[in-house]
């Protein structure tokens, strides 16, 4: 099962949640990927051990770069599909499973797992995830929970519909890009609930980004 | 700027002409900017001009153009060492998986 499905764990200074993460993730899938951004900290001494994938960024290409290098590694090896999860442990590797089984039963092009209960969340993330929610829904006439989750699987045949440009300090806005091209190009698009696993030590957009994000939704919607 | 130029010089990121055109610029600068006056007079009694007004306004239009040049030139290197950078990281990956 999953044998066409590679799992992609976008890596940066990791070394207190990645072995964590991928203990679990390793029991229920054949191919896993890490994409180590350059940590600076002992995130790949690790994972050495781990039965995975290990590609090593000499430089940090941020979270888009890993991305496009874990896609790029996708199609070079012929898996059909590709699943995105955080190395920083925000996500359980069952609601990985449920998107993986429900990718294969809808024959989807993108599935989202979308935090189901928000309440769960830190009242700043809470008011950030409601107004993209809002303002994504205006612009894209479509409503879509979490246009920002970074737990996510996509057909890879559909990758110029949903190319990113994200780079730089924009970097961090590779998921949401992806959504907002997937619905501009019609993809066919679904979201499953996930749990909301939010603290302090899992990283996440400040206001000053979350605004530039709203910003960045305007103007993929105008000018792509 | 006379000391950076003659420092690029020989860290040879400026060619000779290149070395000789910048130490005259920063020389007609640092002239203009002992002598105001006399530039200033000579343009107003021969031609009617303010120059260093049309000097400023020169100068912001050029700094605004200079920065958009900065940045798609910044832009296209980021993108071209991404590239690199990830296919680098690819090619050592997938020999691993050959030499397996």
């Amino acid at each position: 099962m999953f044998d066409d499905i590679l799992v992609a764990i976008p890596a940066y200074n990791e070394q207190k949640n990645i072995s964590e993460v991928l203990n679990e993730v390793c029991k229920k899938f054949k191919y896993v990927l890490v994409v180590d951004n350059n940590s600076e900290d002992q995130t790949i001494k690790k994972i050495e051990n781990f039965p995975i994938f290990l590609i090593k960024h000499k430089y940090n290409l941020g979270k888009s770069g890993s991305m496009k290098t874990a896609l790029q590694f996708a199609k070079i090896r012929k898996f059909k599909y590709l699943a995105f999860m955080d190395a920083d442990g925000q996500h359980k590797t069952n609601d990985l499973i449920k998107i993986c089984k429900k990718i294969y039963d809808e024959n989807s092009e993108l599935i989202i797992g979308y935090r189901k209960n928000l309440i769960d969340l830190n009242l700043k993330k809470r008011i950030g995830t409601i107004i993209l929610q809002r303002l994504f829904s205006l612009v894209y006439k479509k409503k879509l929970f979490d246009i920002q989750s970074g737990l996510r699987i996509f057909d890879t045949s559909i990758e110029s519909k949903i190319n990113w440009h994200s780079t730089g300090i924009n970097h961090y806005f590779a998921d949401a890009e992806i959504t907002c091209n997937a619905v501009k190009n019609n993809c066919k698009i679904d979201q499953i609930p996930i749990e909301a696993l939010s603290s302090e030590k899992y990283k996440g957009m400040n206001i000053v980004q979350g605004l530039y994000l709203v910003l960045m939704i305007l103007y993929w919607r105008v000018f792509r | 700027m006379l000391y950076i130029t003659q420092v690029n010089y020989k860290k040879r990121l400026l060619n000779k002409i290149s070395y000789l055109f910048w130490i005259c610029i920063w020389t007609l600068i640092i002239l203009a900017s002992l002598r105001p006056e006399f530039v200033d007079s000579y343009f107003t009694e021969n031609y009617d001009v303010d120059v260093f007004y049309i000097l400023s306004v020169l100068s912001i239009i050029s700094l605004v153009i200079l920065y958009f040049f900065s940045l798609i030139k910044i832009n296209i290197l980021e993108k071209k060492i991404n590239a690199l950078i990830s296919a680098e990281s690819l090619k050592e990956i997938l020999e691993k998986i050959k030499d397996k």
